[in-house]
């Protein structure tokens, strides 16, 4: 089955232009989109903790969203044991030392902030591709 | 009176009388006769006158003889009777008199003793008589004397004086007394018929004169060797006795004074009015008390004495001598003298005093009680004096249990000096805040004599520190709410710089994301201004990316911690430079720095300081063919910064700026060319300032338009621990 992106994002500017980065840099995996921090762990798990649709290779995490914020996600992807390897990139505007920090404590695999120029968010979003979807191997 | 010698010569005329009479009538029986013959012739006549002459005679011879026989007779009737008056008169003496009279004969035996043997010596007559001699009844330590005594009259001694010996006799009643034993010839006409003893007691006035003789000896002794001054000054008021002790006070020698000085001669000039006075005085009154002299020593200094005396006089009332005791005052006056003036500049001390004053007795009762106690507590001292200060309300009722407390420890003696601060009452009820200082006096025996204490009102200085403390409060809690306000503005400062980094930037993408896409896939509709405009819209919305990641840079370093440590801001510099001419190699710029300059400060803010300082200083040189940009530090004649502080300069030989827009250079946003000329935010220096202020430093730029620019920053010249 191939692998998808799950990309976690309330701003459809940004959903927009990530999935046009992904696709001007060659990566056309399958990229659900979750609205918000909700959405987003409603997709990863349904009522019974199962996993609908497979679990994502990589998700793209934003960290500033209503209701369930990004740091939130990511806590409770890291405490559910399902979930607890997936690849997880903090994929952000802020660039906030104690967003850093609390992104990597609670065990995000890569924080990255997003360029204004489009051209170098591309660039951006291709080595971010090709790293977790073609280098690195999953964990089981 | 009759004398006995004339009875004598009475004696030896009875023969001349026989003598005369014979003559007398031989020489007129021879003459007459022949006379009556002569003149008469007739015989008859001469034997009839012859007869008449024989009867003159027998007649005038019986006249003759009466007045002798009537005047012997007379006076023999006389005699006897005067005889008999002494006779009695002797006898009496004899028998009532106060001395034994023993009468010794040849034989050494008593033949006869008188009655006041009993009374003088206890003895029957008949024991006396048995007895024989005294010598069993003689004091041992007398015999010598005894003997001596008798000797006279077993050497048949002819001297007539009586012989007077002192002996012990034990009297009847076994106590030895003293006798005075007269050993006397009894004589008539050269002949000594027996010896008298006489024997007297002595025993009362012997004891007396002994006692005598003592205390005059123990007076002598005194008067000598008394501490107080004695003297006695003779009629002419010289002195004739005077005393070790007054020797030693005027300090001359006895021979100096005795017979030599008087009273006046050893006395101050001063003194002659006062001595005359005296004199005065003692001859009226007969002595003198408690008069004050001063006396000149030999040495000439001087004593002060006090003088008492008493003069003796004879019947008529002149004056025989005086005696006096003088005492000298002067260690025990300048003493007094000192105490005085102790005692008065003390005195002015607690009058004088701000604090009030009271001293308590060992039951702290009060004794004294200072014009300033009355003043702060209302109380006159005559109203409270020899009161406990529980017998009217002193002490503020709260704090009576406290003050009782503290003060017994002192009446107990645990404790010498103690501060106790309480409130008191005054007369009229206020309550005072007062600082008790007490201290306890205690005598030799450690026994407590008095308490004092020192009062200070501090009533104002309370309400001061009260008010003070009020203020405290209020101020406390302005600042805290101060802070308060200041922690809510910067968090809001801070979720502002959050939503800024986030939210403003989302936008700023989306504009040069979708205009990108625009340029990308839909090119064809647009011509060449159509292009040009959207590449303007993204230079524009990148710009803004910057502009904003600038301001969000500034307001962190507000906010983050800074961390002191040593620094090399020349290896720092050289790899900004490095970096630098990475971008542009083709630039030529001649980068001078020292090998090491150290500075303390935040390692991070100081790169920050240095990337953005050397930035402008790349930038504004670009014109120049070969830059020249320098760091080094900056001295000041020689001399550090007189804080000690390091000063960093970073000079550049750039365009620079006018001077007169110095002080723009460091206001945010504020720039000083154009973005055509040298692309920049406005921010750079802005952040700069902000770091070196945090480390408490200053900042300053020169520049020579067109020629060079200077940047000067201080740091503070701290070592790290």
């Amino acid at each position: 089955m191939e692998r998808h992106i799950l990309l976690v994002e309330d701003n459809p500017d940004d959903v927009d232009l990530t999935i046009m980065a992904l696709e001007k840099s060659n990566i056309f995996n399958k990229v659900k989109v979750a609205r918000n921090g909700e959405e987003a762990l409603h997709m990863l798990h349904d009522n019974r903790g199962e996993v609908p649709n497979g679990l994502p290779a990589v998700i793209l995490l934003d960290l500033n969203m209503p209701k369930i914020n990004g740091l939130e996600v990511l806590k409770e992807i890291r405490s559910n044991e399902r979930t607890r390897r997936l690849p997880v990139v903090i994929l952000t505007s802020s660039r906030e030392e104690q967003d850093v920090i609390r992104g990597y404590d609670l065990g995000a695999n890569s924080y990255i902030r997003k360029p204004v120029d489009f051209d170098n968010f591309v660039s951006a979003v291709r080595q971010l591709g090709m790293y977790w979807l073609v280098l690195n191997e999953p964990g089981g | 009176m009759w004398e006995p010698n004339k009875y004598h010569i009475f004696q030896l005329n009875t023969w001349n009388i026989v003598i005369i009479y014979l003559v007398l009538g031989f020489l007129w029986i021879l003459f007459s006769d022949r006379l009556l013959e002569q003149l008469i012739d007739d015989p008859a006549t001469l034997t009839q006158f012859q007869t008449t002459k024989g009867w003159f005679y027998v007649l005038i011879t019986a006249l003759l003889l009466y007045i002798l026989i009537s005047r012997y007779i007379s006076w023999i009737t006389r005699m006897r009777s005067e005889y008999t008056e002494q006779f009695d008169l002797y006898r009496t003496l004899l028998e009532q008199g106060n001395q034994v009279v023993i009468q010794v004969d040849d034989n050494q035996r008593f033949s006869y003793t008188n009655a006041a043997v009993r009374d003088i010596l206890g003895y029957e007559d008949a024991e006396l008589k048995h007895m024989g001699d005294f010598e069993i009844i003689v004091h041992p330590d007398d015999m010598t004397r005894f003997h001596d005594l008798r000797m006279p009259y077993k050497m048949d001694n002819r001297d007539h004086d009586p012989v007077k010996k002192q002996v012990r006799l034990r009297h009847k009643n076994g106590t030895w007394r003293w006798y005075m034993m007269i050993l006397t010839d009894k004589r008539s006409f050269e002949h000594i018929e027996s010896r008298l003893l006489l024997v007297r007691d002595i025993h009362e006035e012997t004891t007396l004169y002994e006692q005598l003789r003592v205390s005059q000896a123990r007076f002598k002794h005194l008067f000598q060797e008394a501490p107080v001054g004695y003297h006695s000054l003779g009629s002419d008021l010289k002195f004739i006795d005077i005393n070790n002790a007054e020797l030693n006070m005027i300090g001359y020698e006895r021979d100096e004074i005795i017979g030599k000085k008087s009273w006046a001669d050893v006395i101050v000039p001063e003194d002659y009015p006062t001595f005359e006075k005296h004199k005065k005085e003692l001859m009226k009154k007969g002595s003198v008390k408690n008069q004050m002299y001063t006396v000149v020593r030999k040495d000439g200094t001087r004593r002060s004495v006090i003088l008492n005396g008493k003069a003796f006089f004879d019947d008529n009332g002149r004056l025989l001598y005086t005696f006096g005791n003088v005492l000298d005052l002067t260690e025990k006056l300048q003493a007094e003298k000192e105490l005085n003036e102790a005692h008065s500049r003390l005195t002015y001390h607690i009058q004088n005093t701000p604090l009030g004053f009271v001293e308590w007795d060992a039951k702290m009762r009060v004794m004294e009680w200072s014009r300033q106690s009355e003043q702060m507590f209302g109380w006159k001292k005559e109203e409270v004096v020899g009161k406990l200060s529980d017998e009217w309300s002193l002490v503020y009722s709260e704090d009576a249990e406290y003050v009782m407390g503290r003060m017994e420890k002192m009446l107990e003696g645990k404790e010498l000096r103690n501060v106790i601060s309480n409130r008191n009452l005054t007369r009229n009820g206020d309550v005072r805040y007062c600082e008790w200082y007490n201290s306890a006096l205690l005598d030799k025996n450690g026994n407590l004599v008095s308490v004092m204490s020192l009062v200070h009102d501090v009533t104002e200085r309370v309400s001061a520190h009260q008010e003070i403390r009020k203020l405290n409060v209020l101020l406390e809690e302005k600042v805290r709410q101060r802070t308060r306000e200041l922690e809510l503005a910067n968090k809001e400062l801070e979720s502002f710089a959050y939503s800024v980094s986030h939210d403003l930037r989302a936008p700023l993408r989306g504009i040069d994301g979708f205009s990108q896409v625009l340029l990308e896939k839909h090119a064809s509709q647009l011509d060449d201004r159509g292009v040009n405009y959207l590449n303007r819209v993204r230079q524009a919305s990148q710009r803004m990316g910057f502009l904003i990641d600038d301001i969000l840079g500034l307001s962190r370093i507000s906010r983050t911690e800074i961390k002191m440590e040593q620094v090399d801001l020349a290896a720092l510099s050289r790899e900004i430079i490095t970096s630098l001419s990475e971008k542009e190699p083709e630039r030529k710029v001649d980068f001078r720095s020292p090998d090491k300059l150290m500075v303390t400060g935040d390692a991070s803010l100081l790169r920050v300081v240095m990337q953005n300082l050397l930035d402008n200083a790349w930038k504004y040189s670009s014109p120049r063919d070969l830059a020249v940009i320098e760091i080094g530090i900056h001295e000041y004649g020689g001399d550090m910064d007189t804080n000690g502080n390091i000063t960093v300069f970073v000079r550049d030989n750039g365009v620079g700026f006018k001077m007169k827009y110095h002080d723009k250079l460091f206001m945010a946003f504020q720039r000083l060319h154009s973005q055509d000329e040298f692309p920049g935010t406005g921010i750079g220096l802005a952040t700069v300032q902000r770091i070196v202020q945090r480390h408490s430093g200053t900042i300053r730029a020169e520049s020579n338009e067109n020629e060079d620019a200077v940047f000067f920053f201080n740091l503070p010249n701290k070592s790290v621990k």
